[in-house]
């Protein structure tokens, strides 16, 4: 019997993709080609003149300063995630989905919410500096670094490590052998899941940062506000740049990869 | 306490198989002689060396998990040669090894796979060569068959018995399979409720059992509830009311008694010393399972290698027991079938 294609099951994705995704990505990118209108918007001539803002130091300056905070936050998250999934992991079941849902649970209230309930929480010399928009920004995204790592710790289970001391490894080298490895993926998508939105984050640099800290953004939102469209869509796509470019590497990279170890079979 | 009491010793190259019904302490037997768990009191020696104070990874024994354990990121070769590498084999030495232990479970072919594209039997087989690998004095196998389909368990078993015996390897083997455990030990130890019962060769212990448990729990046994009078220096069994034959009744009191008969051990005979019913018939081709029901109301089960053709349900019958085959034991003793 002839196999059927089932192409046709991925056209609305991709009409979707096409006109709400590809279509406004391209329509920033033209934007940022064009020149300013006095009163907002743009004039339909091209023009370098938000691109060579947009390369300028001071925006470099605020392009360093997210992708540093984002790293920041990415590496804080692991480092606290990490062994609080090795830890949940060894708990009974019930207890464990008890406290991953508690875990979850933020998520399900208004980030606004949240943030208003930081800039209390918060004390007063914390407001307006980095690190404090990196610790509530930390505290915001943990749950998407923790819940990938509890499930690949729940894969390496302890009778994996209990058979590699068995089998003659010492804790530690039951470790690097076994329990890294097996959760090394896990903490590379975690990572990915914390640093694409960090570095794109606008609400809580906005509320936490009091104005003072300035990231993409916060400025792609200002330079809306100024009514200089061309830059903010530079800004935009700068962002856009830093998030895709690292995920086509490591999507080549991982492809590339998988047929090693196909062609090695 | 999950084990009491506890004192057996395992020859070099020799099978000893530890058989008991779950929850009896098994496993935690095993993992007290791998170093996973501690034990409160006791010693384990490995080789003579005094091994208790010893972590898991510095004892010379390895363990067949019942779930594999195999490392899910490693491939077959990757995950046999795991133990060498850990413990530092140089490279050239350690293909060698691999390759060798491949070669034993018959796996060469699949060397590059990854382990989780492998069948159950295959995968077993993986476990079996890591824990092989570098030569342990002892090997601790946890069920190893007990998650396989029972084709593959019986090929499996003659895998390892094969290997064993090529390797003269100590096997130490847990399983609540008796026919397992018959079949692979050169000794046995029926372990319940955390105590070894018995420990011998497996004919011994069918034969001889020790224990009403042991007696039970290695084969099928009919059970019948009868009295022990000691009459002028001698001892009789009275059973339904008939005086029958008794021997291995080794200082056993007055009083009640339990007689316990193996199936294959009863026989239908015109001058037999009890009267039966038959109340059903099973023919089973080399054999014929009668269901007898005794003038008390005991039901009791006979496989006759004989065809018995008169011997239908309804029929009146009489059976005796060869006067070994009965083994006796106090009565207070929990009766478990």
């Amino acid at each position: 019997m002839k196999q059927r294609s089932t192409g046709w099951l991925a056209a609305p994705a991709v009409a979707y993709l096409t006109v709400l995704f590809i279509g406004p990505a391209a329509t920033v990118l033209a934007y940022s080609l064009c020149q300013r209108d006095v009163y907002g918007g743009v004039r339909p001539a091209l023009s370098w003149d938000a691109w060579q803002m947009a390369i300028d130091n001071v925006t470099l300056r605020i392009v360093g300063r997210t992708l540093l905070l984002a790293a920041t936050v990415t590496l804080a998250s692991l480092i606290v995630a990490y062994p609080c999934a090795a830890t949940l992991a060894r708990l009974p079941r019930r207890q464990r989905a008890l406290l991953v849902l508690s875990i979850s649970f933020p998520l399900v209230t208004s980030l606004l919410l949240r943030t208003y309930g930081w800039m209390n929480l918060l004390p007063l010399g914390w407001r307006g500096t980095l690190p404090g928009v990196g610790l509530v920004l930390t505290c915001n995204y943990l749950p998407f670094m923790l819940l990938p790592l509890v499930k690949a710790f729940e894969r390496a289970d302890q009778t994996l490590v209990q058979a590699a001391m068995d089998l003659g490894a010492t804790p530690l080298v039951a470790f690097w052998r076994v329990t890294l490895p097996i959760t090394l993926p896990a903490a590379a998508s975690g990572a990915a899941l914390v640093f694409i939105p960090v570095s794109g984050e606008y609400l809580i640099p906005h509320f936490i940062g009091d104005g003072k800290v300035n990231v993409i953004g916060t400025l792609v939102m200002e330079w809306f506000g100024h009514r200089h469209w061309p830059y903010a869509a530079a800004c935009a796509t700068w962002l856009a740049a830093i998030i895709l470019l690292p995920m086509i590497g490591s999507l080549i990279w991982k492809s590339r990869a998988e047929t090693l170890s196909d062609s090695a079979r | 306490m999950v084990l009491d009491d506890i004192n057996l010793s395992v020859a070099r190259g020799e099978i000893v198989v530890i058989v008991g019904p779950s929850g009896c302490g098994k496993s935690t037997l095993l993992k007290i002689v791998s170093g996973i768990e501690t034990a409160d009191r006791g010693q384990v020696l490995l080789s003579g060396r005094d091994c208790t104070a010893l972590p898991a990874y510095r004892r010379p024994v390895h363990t067949v998990f019942q779930n594999y354990a195999l490392f899910p990121h490693l491939d077959v070769t990757a995950n046999v040669a795991f133990p060498l590498n850990v413990a530092g084999v140089p490279r050239a030495a350690g293909e060698r090894l691999v390759h060798e232990a491949l070669g034993w479970v018959k796996l060469q072919a699949h060397a590059r796979r990854r382990v989780d594209s492998l069948s159950g039997g295959e995968r077993q087989r993986v476990a079996l060569a890591r824990a092989l690998v570098d030569s342990p004095h002892c090997v601790l196998l946890d069920e190893p068959l007990s998650a396989l389909d029972p084709h593959l368990r019986a090929e499996t078993l003659e895998l390892l018995q094969g290997i064993q015996k090529r390797l003269e390897t100590t096997f130490l083997f847990i399983t609540h399979d008796r026919e397992e455990a018959l079949r692979l030990g050169h000794r046995i130890g029926v372990l319940n409720g955390g105590r070894l019962e018995q420990v011998g060769p497996p004919q011994e212990m069918y034969e001889a059992p020790r224990t009403a448990f042991v007696a039970s729990f290695l084969g099928k046994i009919n059970w019948i509830v009868g009295e022990c009078v000691h009459s002028g220096g001698s001892r009789v069994f009275v059973v339904e009311g008939q005086s029958v034959p008794g021997t291995s009744s080794n200082g056993i009191a007055a009083g009640k008694v339990q007689l316990g008969i193996r199936p294959e051990d009863v026989l239908i005979d015109t001058d037999g010393w009890l009267a039966a019913q038959v109340i059903a018939r099973r023919f089973l081709g080399n054999c014929v399972v009668l269901e007898l029901q005794l003038a008390s109301g005991a039901v009791i089960i006979s496989d006759c290698r004989e065809p018995l053709p008169d011997a239908l349900p309804g029929q009146h019958v009489r059976i005796r027991w060869a006067a070994d085959a009965a083994h006796l034991f106090p009565a207070n003793g929990t009766i478990s079938t």
